[in-house]
């Protein structure tokens, strides 16, 4: 594992933890942990290796789009993990004065470039951005577009799909989180995707398919070349580090209980010592 | 730069709404500001845009048939500075991407301008897949979105260049089809959000906007021969509703809304509500849609929904002779 790999994985074990805190502080409201840890690995791999935040102009910072917004917990424990919110912030999560909401609120000065909640609206905006900064000659933004498999079952995402690949946007990513799962069950049982990869090729993406949480491949894949707009389909575990949470629709959106939460935290550090 | 003589006047009504907002406004927009996109659902011909492919290629931007991209992708121009003007027919650029509106221009509000071509009755014979008579209540519903409906080929030109300076998201309403009666016969000052008086009269005020004000004025000219003096006023912005105009009329014996669009959920419904909040006012009459009409002509249509010079008097005078029993 490189340096840099090994920095994004000690990231991903603060962010599962703060996840679980995070979590019990929802209590009976329940969180959408289930696809915040799924998806942990590769925010990890994206906050502490490939979004720049540290350019000077802040126009020209990458733009992370978080389409699967109701998983958007996962995003302020990243930031809290490199430094990007305090503590005290996401102690405040779901606090009704609080910017950290359950659903991703827009908040440009803190990276959340746009509200969500409502699936499948991300990848058009993305579109957009990618479009407004090849206009003004911005060449140094990525723009990233974090959605979920379930997710891919709305049409509109093929909409945007379609225009990516016909305005040759190659600044802008799609990563599919695919854990495999969605509310009422296995998305093979709801509603099959079929090939996610191929879909994205035949729409005229380069597109590959990764463990999601191989970090190192995560990154390797953001950092190749390409002229056309890149699809990542990253196969992920939903509730990935947690036993009793791994491949659990009931974890989707589920209440942790204090017993619960002990449990996962030894489990995180049994992990951490490995 | 636009001449605003009165043969060029005469001209854009003839034109049509339409075809003004995409060959005369447009590129007077553009030239005053280049940031503006437009952005269409495979409607650049049918929007009049279709010039701009050769003159300002690079402000003309096609998703294809695939309206709730299209907002989403005018969201995304407008978070980085630009004025996207979105545009295709009335229910695709409404009902069709309600959410995607809902969620970038009037939650986010990102200052996309969503552009309705033909609405109301204009489309005619391709009936009610393709009229525009809930448009207006569907943006209506979702706070913080202006909405603005010209008159004539005059003020779809001063609406679109007020439009492109508006500092928010907003909906443009175009109504009517190619030989709009001129409303406006020289160049007038267009601010959105401020109605215009265009008939006085002390016992009825006719509220209306876009191409269906021309009948009511006709049906004023009707009441006045009959002893009614029926003023009215071109209500061009629903949100933010001009009240203070209101309130100067609040006097008249009946408040008539007239509407090429149901007439609920919109300007009556907006007027009515306006009217509540008031301990001594005039009754109110909605004159609009009422159901989804059969295919037929523009004409046709406008004369089944009661919304002909002769049909919108008829309705006034029985309301008036019920007030007075």
């Amino acid at each position: 594992m490189t340096e840099e790999a090994r920095k994004c994985k000690n990231i991903a074990s603060g962010m599962r933890a703060d996840l679980l805190r995070m979590a019990l502080k929802a209590g009976s409201g329940g969180a959408h942990i289930g696809g915040a840890l799924s998806a942990t690995d590769i925010i990890a791999a994206l906050y502490g290796a490939i979004l720049d935040y540290d350019r000077e102009d802040w126009n020209l910072r990458d733009r992370f789009i978080f389409s699967k917004g109701h998983c958007v917990m996962a995003q302020y424990a990243a930031m809290k993990e490199t430094g990007r919110a305090s503590e005290e912030e996401l102690a405040s999560f779901e606090d009704a004065d609080s910017w950290l909401c359950s659903h991703a609120t827009m908040n440009r000065e803190k990276g959340i470039e746009f509200s969500a909640g409502s699936l499948g609206q991300g990848l058009s905006l993305g579109v957009g951005v990618a479009l407004a900064l090849r206009k003004k000659g911005n060449t140094t933004s990525r723009i990233i577009v974090l959605t979920g498999d379930g997710e891919c079952q709305e049409g509109q995402i093929w909409e945007a799909a379609m225009s990516g690949a016909q305005f040759n946007l190659h600044r802008l990513v799609v990563i599919v989180d695919a854990n495999g799962m969605q509310v009422d069950g296995r998305c093979d049982d709801i509603m099959c995707h079929r090939d996610l990869r191929a879909k994205w090729e035949a729409f005229g993406w380069k597109a590959v398919e990764i463990d999601g949480h191989n970090i190192g491949a995560v990154i390797e894949e953001l950092r190749a070349p390409t002229d056309r707009p890149l699809a990542i389909v990253a196969r992920t575990v939903k509730g990935k580090g947690v036993s009793f949470m791994e491949n659990s629709v009931a974890w989707h959106h589920g209440r942790l209980g204090k017993k619960q939460f002990e449990q996962a935290m030894a489990e995180l550090e049994a992990a951490r010592d490995d | 730069m636009i001449n605003y003589t009165p043969a060029n006047i005469k001209l854009w009504s003839k034109l049509g709404a339409r075809s003004v907002y995409g060959s005369i406004a447009a590129p007077e927009m553009l030239e005053q500001n280049n940031k503006i996109i437009f952005v269409v659902a495979d409607v650049a011909a049918s929007a009049g845009l279709g010039r701009l492919t050769e003159s300002w290629p690079d402000n003309l931007l096609n998703v294809g048939i695939a309206e709730q991209n299209m907002i989403g992708v005018s969201a995304g121009l407008a978070s980085e500075g630009f004025i996207p003007f979105a545009s295709s027919f009335a229910p695709f650029v409404t009902a069709r991407a309600a959410d995607q509106i809902r969620m970038s221009m009037a939650y986010m509000r990102l200052p996309v301008k969503l552009v309705a071509l033909a609405s109301g009755l204009a489309m005619g014979i391709n009936g009610p897949s393709h009229l525009g008579f809930e448009d207006a209540a569907i943006i209506h519903s979702m706070p913080g979105v202006a909405i603005v409906t010209p008159a004539d080929g005059l003020s779809t030109i001063k609406a679109a260049l007020a439009a492109a300076t508006w500092d928010g998201p907003l909906y443009l309403r175009l109504t009517g089809v190619t030989n709009m009666p001129v409303i406006y016969e020289q160049d007038f000052d267009f601010v959105i959000g401020k109605a215009i008086k265009l008939e006085e009269g002390s016992d009825v005020l006719i509220i209306a906007s876009g191409a269906i004000l021309h009948n009511c004025l006709l049906a004023a000219k009707k009441l006045r021969e009959n002893g009614v003096s029926a003023g009215v006023m071109d209500m061009h912005t629903l949100r933010p509703l001009d009240t203070g105009a209101l309130d100067e009329a609040l006097g008249a014996k009946l408040f008539v809304t007239v509407e090429e669009h149901s007439r609920d959920g919109s300007l009556g419904y907006a007027i009515a509500a306006y009217l509540a909040d008031k301990s001594d006012r005039p009754p109110l009459l909605r004159v609009g849609l009422t159901n989804y009409p059969h295919a037929d002509t523009y004409a046709g249509l406008i004369e089944s929904a009661g919304l002909s010079p002769d049909g919108i008097a008829a309705q006034i005078k029985e309301k008036l002779s019920g007030l007075s029993r």
